[in-house]
């Protein structure tokens, strides 16, 4: 049980979630739920997602590249980076041209 | 009602109180899923309709619980649902009709679930805008102690709480605690922030009430057993819980609730209370630590290090790791995590540094981490976290550091040691008895250790790594492997950490220069395959260095070429060779002899597997490509395609001897091997491209000079096993390979191959070939770039793609067999024709075969055609620079499908397609729009169109959209007007997937 349930809704436009989001709209569409009912999905799935990919992902990649451009607004980070080899779990490398990481920080301003 | 016979499509009827009990009586009954549902849909009609009040305090004056269970429900249900149906005195009535049954019940030896479902009621009631039921807690403890319903007079000052309480029943307290966690969860479950807002006052207003009575029953020690604790600990939990939100929200004070956190950690020295309480600080220390005060801290940091604590500390180390202790060790986790900058900076404080203390000791109990060690793992984690905020405090410090890092360095060093110890391989004899989670488990704290490591550096610098490289020269002379296993994977951990090359270099030669790579390759020494298997990484992790020290070269690779023998090593020693060879390349064409040597004695060892061949040969190919002219290539190369040629002899005989699996293996194996050639024999990314050089003399080198028969070898392989067993996926996908590397060369070279061999394989592939998709998506990139051909053989190979393409999808029609990924790669080769070949394309018989596809695949349900089928319009609808001629025909072609298209785009857009597809359908709508004249038109239409899907917008919206969109131009913000338009059609319920 945690004391409160806030928790960023970034991982809505992830794959994963959208799929979600896609089955929900048909669920509601089908009128098999209410609204009400998918918009409570949804902020289960905000918490599911981050304590997922906090605790039991374990999977991890290196990457390279070079920093093009950086900023720090609103607690959150975000890099531009360009030219970038990830070398993944696998031993298989992946490249991108250009890449965008936004980093927020795990427990929302004012939350700690 | 007949309550027997539920089936049939029939509707269940209840008419009278008894139909309904028994129904409700069989609905707790196991039955068929059909059945429960009927009863539950009768049951919620009665539920909603006038009589359900009733019916509700009819239910509950039954003997069965579960029925009563049902009779609370349908007052919650009711008082959510229908309360507009009350009048302000029917509501008066239903408060003292709700109590009435609580105080009927509550002594009655009734369950809990009742009970609390009527706590549920009355904290609906109260949160209803305009009742006039104030102080409830208070008015509650008052009814319990009278035993009646007592008025509701707010203003009036009666006993206190405290003085009344202690008068009540245990389960009377617990059902003013029911009642006061109610309300506190509530906040918690209701849906939108407007709701939760709107009760954050009226709930606030209780704080005082319930730390009153909190204030008691958490010190009470009339009531036997820990019931009345447990439940008070929770109902503090859940208080936190809702002071937590509304600090976030409204800036609640948090003072008032404040008082009880003593009460509740002296609890902590309670067995009894132990388990509940632990579970409170935990949570608090991790979610909301700032509601403890320094105060509160200081005490749980004394409480955590008394002698109990020591002795829990002791137990773990011990391996003794049941529920008490590990909650202890999350609990002081948790503390560490919440307090780390004062752990960190105020370490001469007893208690803080007894606490590290023993969070050091966390990483040094018994057991392999995440097989029979769960402790280690998270307590490593805080360690991350206490390195983290030294990282921090060093760089925003000035000079001179504070005098507190010496130490805490010192710390994270003990901490290294204390992971170096864990990380220790244990013999193959424990770890066969280890499961696929257990080794996961192992494997992912090595790599968390990996993590401390690299972040450690910054904070330790050079010193580790040396000390580090000092320990594996120790254990290589002591000969105990674990731990230069262990060191080793260190190093390894730090290889990109360092940036020092000096420093490295001469560390590493030290280290390189001991008998690390002959012992490794002595086979009287019990080596354990896992040591020798890191130490063959370390040459993978450090590149660089054999680059610098080319002296380290020959022993290393001899090494290399010696583990391969070994099965277990095999495999990460082919990796490594083709990794350094790739590397040093330039280091090793005086060795091309002794590595084609070395692959001939290769080439016969029955334990050498495929992969290993593609590697090794790969590597070979590699140094090669930095010969400096062709003719110094053709040699070596020549070598190598006849060791391929082995493998294609050796499919011969297996085929021969009808052994389809041996052949298909050599033909594989023979192709992977080409692959990887021709893949090691690309030119580098990095290297510098003359601009101004003639490429010319050997421009015809490979094509029609001395190397054009190797070529065409190499050729004849791939065309053979493509031929003939082309419904092997690896085979294709291998031939593919051998081709693609060339693509993007600017020079020529033995597998930069003429378009017409690309052509040929694309060609020759039917809809029974597998990957055909892989095929298509070749021919794409030979299209995309294939800078040494002639433009003409170009446009000529792009025609031909097309006209394959458009065949195999009239192939798939007339079969009735649509592959979706087939599709998908022929209308990406379309699209990539586009920027280039728009020409030669729109001359392409039956070319309105391909814009009536991918108009039909923009709305079929298969997800990659459908973005293939978008990027194909995004790109034709764009202006292209032709001639007049070519002008007209593509106008002409956008006159005919044009208003098709936006028909289509505007429907999905519409509310038909997926949310998620809207960014898809966005990017051929703004070409549409920026690039065309007639787009408004087309679109206006599209709106007015009979088959628009929704009826949720009217005239105006629409026009007001189309205004939008026109007036963005293909700008960014389109896909915002589309997805309000789209939320706009579907209804505003579906808003909810973004607040």
């Amino acid at each position: 049980m945690t004391t409160a349930g806030s928790y960023y809704e970034l991982y809505r436009g992830s794959s994963i979630g959208m799929a979600l989001i896609d089955t929900l709209d048909e669920m509601v569409h089908t009128g098999r739920i209410e609204p009400q009912t998918a918009m409570k999905v949804m902020t289960a799935f905000d918490k599911s997602i981050t304590e997922v990919l906090a605790d039991k992902v374990k999977a991890r990649m290196n990457f390279k590249g070079h920093l093009d451009t950086y900023r720090f607004c609103d607690e959150v980070w975000t890099f531009l980076i360009k030219d970038v080899n990830f070398k993944l779990d696998n031993q298989n490398n992946v490249t991108a041209d250009k890449i965008k990481i936004v980093s927020c920080n795990a427990k929302k301003p004012g939350e700690q | 009602m007949d309550s027997n016979n539920f089936e049939g499509e029939a509707p269940i009827e209840l008419r009278s109180l008894e139909e309904v009990e028994k129904l409700v009586r069989r609905l707790y009954l196991p039955g068929p899923f059909q059945e429960v549902s009927k009863i539950q849909d009768a049951l919620q009609k009665i539920q909603r309709s006038q009589e359900g009040w009733r019916f509700a305090d009819a239910l509950l004056q039954s003997h069965d619980n579960n029925v009563r269970f049902f009779g609370a429900l349908t007052f919650l249900i009711k008082i959510n649902k229908d309360w507009e149906s009350l009048s302000g005195e029917d509501a008066n009535l239903l408060l003292d009709t709700l109590i009435q049954w609580l105080l009927r019940l509550v002594d009655g030896g009734i369950p809990k679930l009742v009970i609390r479902k009527l706590c549920s009621a009355l904290v609906a009631y109260y949160l209803r805008p305009d009742i006039t039921w104030k102080q409830p807690i208070r008015h509650l403890v008052q009814c319990l102690n009278e035993g009646n319903v007592v008025p509701n007079n707010p203003g009036e000052q009666g006993p206190s709480i405290s003085s009344m309480i202690s008068q009540l029943s245990l389960p009377s307290i617990l059902v003013i605690l029911w009642f006061s966690r109610g309300l506190a969860e509530e906040v918690k479950a209701s849906g939108s922030s407007l709701e939760t807002h709107k009760y954050y006052e009226r709930v606030s207003a209780n704080i005082a009430d319930t730390v009153e009575v909190l204030q008691l029953t958490m010190v009470a020690v009339n009531h036997p057993g820990s019931t009345l604790f447990e439940e008070s600990i929770s109902c503090f939990h859940d208080w936190i819980g809702f002071a937590h939100r509304a600090w976030i929200d409204k800036a609640l004070e948090l003072d008032p609730l404040r008082p009880l956190t003593p009460l509740a950690m002296v609890a902590l020295s309670n067995d009894d209370m132990y388990g509940v309480t632990v579970e409170l600080f935990t949570d608090v220390l991790v979610n909301f630590p700032t509601f403890l005060t320094p105060q509160d801290l200081m005490s749980l940091a004394t409480l955590l290090t008394n002698s109990k604590a020591q002795d829990i500390i002791a137990r773990l180390k011990r391996g003794d790791h049941d529920v008490e202790t590990m909650s202890f060790a999350r609990l002081l986790i948790a503390y560490g995590d919440a307090a780390v900058q004062d752990l960190a900076e105020k370490a001469d404080v007893q208690q803080f540094n007894q606490i590290l203390v023993q969070l050091l000791d966390l990483l040094s109990c018994e057991g392999y981490p995440g097989v029979e060690d769960a402790v280690c793992d998270e307590a490593l984690e805080f360690w991350m976290t206490y390195t983290e905020h030294l990282i921090d405090s060093l760089f925003s410090a000035e000079e001179p550091k504070p005098a507190w890092m010496g130490g805490a360095r010192q710390r994270v060093v003990s901490v290294i040691e204390a992971c170096w110890a864990k990380i220790r391989m244990p013999s193959s004899r424990v770890t066969v008895t280890w499961d696929a989670d257990e080794r996961a488990s192992f494997g992912n704290f090595r790599r968390d250790v990996e993590d401390l490591l690299q972040s450690s550096y910054t904070l330790l610098g050079p010193d580790i790594f040396e000390k580090l490289a000092h320990l594996a020269l120790q254990s290589l002379q002591t000969h105990v492997w674990s731990d230069l296993e262990a060191t080793l994977f260190c190093l390894n951990a730090l290889a990109d950490a360092v940036a020092n090359a000096d420093l490295v270099d001469q560390i590493l030669t030290r280290l390189f220069d001991s008998s690390l790579f002959a012992d490794m390759m002595n086979k009287t020494l019990s080596i354990p395959a896992k040591t020798r298997q890191t130490a063959v990484t370390m040459i993978t992790k450090y590149p660089e260095f054999f680059e610098r020290n080319v002296q380290h070269l020959p022993p290393m690779l001899n090494f290399l070429f010696r583990s391969l023998e070994a099965p277990g090593l095999a495999n990460v020693a082919a990796k490594a060779i083709a990794s350094t060879c790739l590397t040093c390349r330039k280091s090793l064409t005086s060795e091309i002899g002794a590595f084609l040597l070395q692959y001939e004695v290769l080439s016969t060892l029955e334990s050498v597997d495929a992969y290993v061949k593609e590697k090794v040969i790969g590597a070979i190919a590699a140094i090669v490509q930095v010969l400096p002219t062709e003719r110094d290539k053709l040699g070596p190369f020549s070598i190598l395609v006849q060791y391929v040629e082995r493998e294609v002899a050796s499919s011969k005989s297996s085929l021969q001897a009808s052994k389809a699996e041996d052949y298909q293996a050599s033909a594989v194996c023979a192709l992977e091997c080409l692959a990887s050639m021709a893949k090691a024999s690309a030119t580098p990314d990095d290297v510098v491209i003359d601009l101004d050089a003639d490429i010319q003399p050997q421009a015809q080198f490979w094509t029609e000079g001395e190397g054009a028969a190797l070529q065409a070898q190499v050729v004849r392989i791939v065309k053979k096993f493509y031929g003939e067993i082309n419904w092997n996926s690896d085979v294709v996908k291998a031939s593919c390979q051998v081709l693609r590397p060339g693509y993007k060369e600017n020079t020529p070279g033995l597998f930069v191959f003429p378009t017409i061999v690309t052509v040929g394989l694309v060609m020759a592939s039917t809809l029974q070939t597998a990957r055909l998709d892989y095929v298509l998506d070749t021919a794409s990139a030979m299209l995309n770039r294939h800078p040494v051909e002639s433009e003409f053989n170009m446009r000529h190979a792009a025609t031909s793609f097309l006209i394959h393409v458009l065949n195999l999808i009239h192939a798939m029609e007339v079969n009735r067999a649509i592959d979706p990924d087939v599709n998908a790669s022929g209308i990406n080769l379309a699209a990539k024709m586009i920027p280039r070949y728009l020409h030669s394309m729109i001359r392409v018989p039956n070319i309105e075969k391909l814009f009536e596809t991918t108009l039909v695949c923009l709305e079929a349900p298969d997800l990659m055609p459908k973005r293939a089928a978008a990027d194909f319009w995004a790109a034709f609808v764009q202006k292209h620079e032709l001639s007049d001629e070519d002008q007209q025909i593509v106008r002409a072609a956008m006159q005919q499908y044009g208003p098709q298209l936006c028909v289509i785009l505007v429907r999905q857009i519409g509310g038909d397609g997926s949310r998620s597809e809207l960014d898809t359908f966005a990017e051929p709508l703004k070409k549409v729009v920026f690039a065309q004249p007639l787009a408004k038109q087309w679109l206006a239409n599209a709106l007015d169109h009979e088959e628009f899907p929704s009826t949720n917008v009217g005239p105006t919206e629409k026009r007001v959209w189309l205004q939008k969109i026109m007036n963005l131009r293909g700008a960014r913000g389109t896909n915002n007007v589309i997805k309000d338009f789209w939320i706009a059609c579907r209804g505003t319920e579906y808003s909810y997937a973004y607040k």
